[in-house]
């Protein structure tokens, strides 16, 4: 029978930004990972002064909040463990290949905020990050590894504000899907 | 009478989210296939155990928990069991947004309890971002996972 009537909201594939509605509430602004309307935190990454406001032409970034970078380096190595993890089950696979490319859009969303702060090269878009060397890992350690990435980006947001708070509790959750997929 | 807070309002919209999990399972759970029906029982349980602690710590707040709604014609039809699962998925996105929802007012303001509501938060979206993903699994393997659940 044909469900296509069926209320129903596919996830395919990493996004990027979406917006962030309650439950029959109005849309919201949401962060926006490569672009303008990104959150600000002080420095430290706490502080009423996330919500949505613009720093002045004239003053230099702030530096990053330590979180934000930790989370990049998190993200980074997770996603070179999955590329040097070249073997499996196909069931296994099918979830490597999911973890490694929502890592990318962590990855991704977290650089984009990243690109507001203040960068410790002189250069930095002519400065890309030198890869990380990867370690193939059976389907339990990467779980363990996922388990852990999860209660870490837990723990970061915890002490973060607002909408950068929000991104890294969603990270978490999708770290969590992760770890019970590969269970 | 004071208005509602944000953060009251987003803790009974997480509320109102379980609530239709609850209906939800209810009316998808004789749709679905004999090897899916104890993975649906257990979802609904883990929501029929968070709306009666959520319900519980709200009304302990002082403020009167949202009731469930009479019935809920957005969640119809459930043709089979294809049907059924894909509404499982639905109502795990549902309560996922929802709890993210609260993480987000939590970390926008000071008021006292937004510190145990962040945690109650982060544990209702993993939840359900997890159950999601594990019914997705058995409708499309290689689209099981969202990078930003919730969102």
């Amino acid at each position: 029978m044909d469900d296509s009537t069926t209320p129903w909201r596919p996830q395919p594939g990493p996004r990027h930004a979406s917006p962030d509605r309650p439950p029959g509430g109005t849309s919201r602004r949401w962060f926006l990972a490569g672009g303008a309307a990104v959150v600000l935190a002080a420095g430290g990454g706490v502080g009423a002064d996330f919500l949505l406001t613009k720093r002045p032409s004239d003053q230099p970034p702030p530096a990053p909040p330590d979180a934000l970078l930790a989370a990049a380096e998190t993200e980074r190595a997770l996603i070179a463990d999955l590329d040097a993890t070249t073997g499996g089950a196909p069931a296994v696979r099918q979830v490597i290949s999911q973890a490694r490319a929502n890592h990318a859009a962590h990855l991704s969303a977290l650089r984009g905020l990243l690109a507001d702060y203040r960068t410790p090269s002189p250069t930095p878009s002519t400065s890309p990050t030198p890869p990380v060397r990867g370690t193939p890992r059976t389907a339990a350690q990467l779980r363990t590894a996922e388990q852990r990435a999860s209660a870490t980006a837990a723990q970061r947001a915890s002490a973060l504000e607002g909408t950068m708070a929000a991104l890294f509790a969603s990270i978490a959750a999708c770290e969590a899907t992760h770890a019970a997929l590969l269970a | 009478m004071t208005a509602p807070t944000p953060l009251d309002t987003a803790w009974q919209a997480a509320l109102a989210a379980e609530h239709q999990a609850v209906f939800g399972y209810s009316l998808l759970g004789p749709r679905l296939n004999a090897s899916d029906r104890p993975r649906a029982v257990a979802c609904s349980d883990a929501h029929e155990a968070l709306r009666d602690a959520t319900q519980a710590a709200i009304a302990r707040t002082g403020l009167v928990p949202v009731p469930p709604e009479a019935d809920y014609p957005a969640l119809y039809p459930v043709a089979d069991a294809t049907a059924a699962r894909r509404l499982a998925v639905r109502l795990e996105d549902d309560c996922a947004s929802a709890w993210r929802y609260l993480y987000l007012r939590a970390a926008s303001t000071n008021a006292a309890r937004a510190r145990s509501q962040r945690a109650v938060a982060q544990q209702g979206l993993d939840a359900s971002a997890v159950r999601a993903a594990q019914w997705r699994q058995l409708i499309s393997p290689t689209q099981a996972t969202t990078p930003f659940p919730g969102a």
